[in-house]
């Protein structure tokens, strides 16, 4: 194999990409975030991203009408903790102006490693207690078939219409 | 040969909560509520409901069940206007009321006006909805 395919397979593996496409298209930050939140949770789920840690997150969207916008960020140390992810994706969402509703996003988690890099040890508990309840889940997953667990998440929580301001998302680790 | 890390497009369900839900309404001439159905329904719910009373504006007797269990208002303590959506094929105004009914409780219910445009007797056109 020559080494430029060698390099593609290392990229490869070193990567997930997860998208999901949005009917109607996402003219809210609030909807994109809970978007960009699945797509996190997909991404993480994936047997390559696995505890592993992430260095580089890129989020990309295709507007109704093809235009594209894109933000990326390399991490200052890696991180496997899916909170300080979602900071940074709703980051990019929050000071960002997008070109159009947004039919499609796409998330890259890159850089993907095994180095145990230096985790805040404010973070441990928080990570284990969340790997305990996705472990939980998993099991109950197994046992009906579907995760059985929904979570609340606001989705416009400043609407005069009441059906509009929150919702059940799967929870599905 | 490396797999691609790119996956299969998909798509998410987000599931509304806090939905109304139909409930029959009997009006003054003025049109405010005297007496409201708080029997518990099943059947449709929210905007499929709303969708389904704007198709069926006649019909009568939706959400009508034997046990009904009307109560009557003893208060009107806010009436408000809401349009949403007026650049969609379905827009959107209701008129809500905040209504105390005979048992002390107060309860939010609220006129789908584009529904009750051609409803007979209002019928399908009504909705409770905690606010």
């Amino acid at each position: 194999m020559l080494p430029g395919g060698d390099q593609t397979a290392t990229e490869a593996r070193e990567r997930v990409v997860e998208r999901s496409q949005a009917e109607p298209p996402l003219v809210s930050r609030e909807s994109m975030a809970l978007h960009a939140r699945q797509l996190l949770q997909r991404a993480m789920r994936q047997p390559r991203a696995s505890r592993r840690f992430v260095r580089f997150v890129r989020l990309r969207a295709i507007t109704d009408d093809d235009r594209i916008w894109e933000k990326q960020q390399t991490l200052r140390e890696p991180t496997g903790d899916r909170d300080r992810l979602l900071i940074v994706l709703h980051t990019f969402i929050e000071y960002s102006e997008f070109p159009g509703a947004v039919s499609e996003l796409e998330l890259e988690l890159g850089g993907l490693t095994d180095e145990q890099a230096r985790q805040g040890g404010l973070f441990i508990d928080h990570a284990r207690r969340r790997e305990q309840l996705d472990q939980m889940v998993r099991q109950l997953k197994v046992r009906f078939g579907r995760s059985p667990m929904t979570q609340v998440v606001e989705v416009e929580p400043w609407s005069r219409l009441p059906e509009r301001r929150f919702a059940l998302m799967d929870y599905d680790p | 040969m490396e797999q691609t890390p790119r996956t299969s497009l998909r798509t998410h369900g987000l599931r509304p909560l806090g939905l109304p839900r139909p409930v029959r309404v009997e009006v003054d001439p003025n049109g405010m509520p005297v007496r409201v159905d708080l029997a518990v329904r099943s059947g449709p719910r929210g905007q499929r409901a709303q969708r389904s009373s704007r198709g069926q504006r006649s019909s009568r007797g939706q959400g009508a069940s034997a046990d009904a269990r009307w109560a009557s208002v003893i208060d009107v303590s806010e009436v408000w206007r809401i349009g949403e959506d007026w650049w969609r094929e379905q827009p959107i105004r209701r008129t809500y009321f905040r209504v105390v009914v005979t048992d002390g409780r107060t309860v939010t219910v609220f006129r789908d006006e584009l529904a009750a445009l051609g409803a007979s007797e209002g019928e399908g056109a009504w909705f409770e909805q905690r606010y």
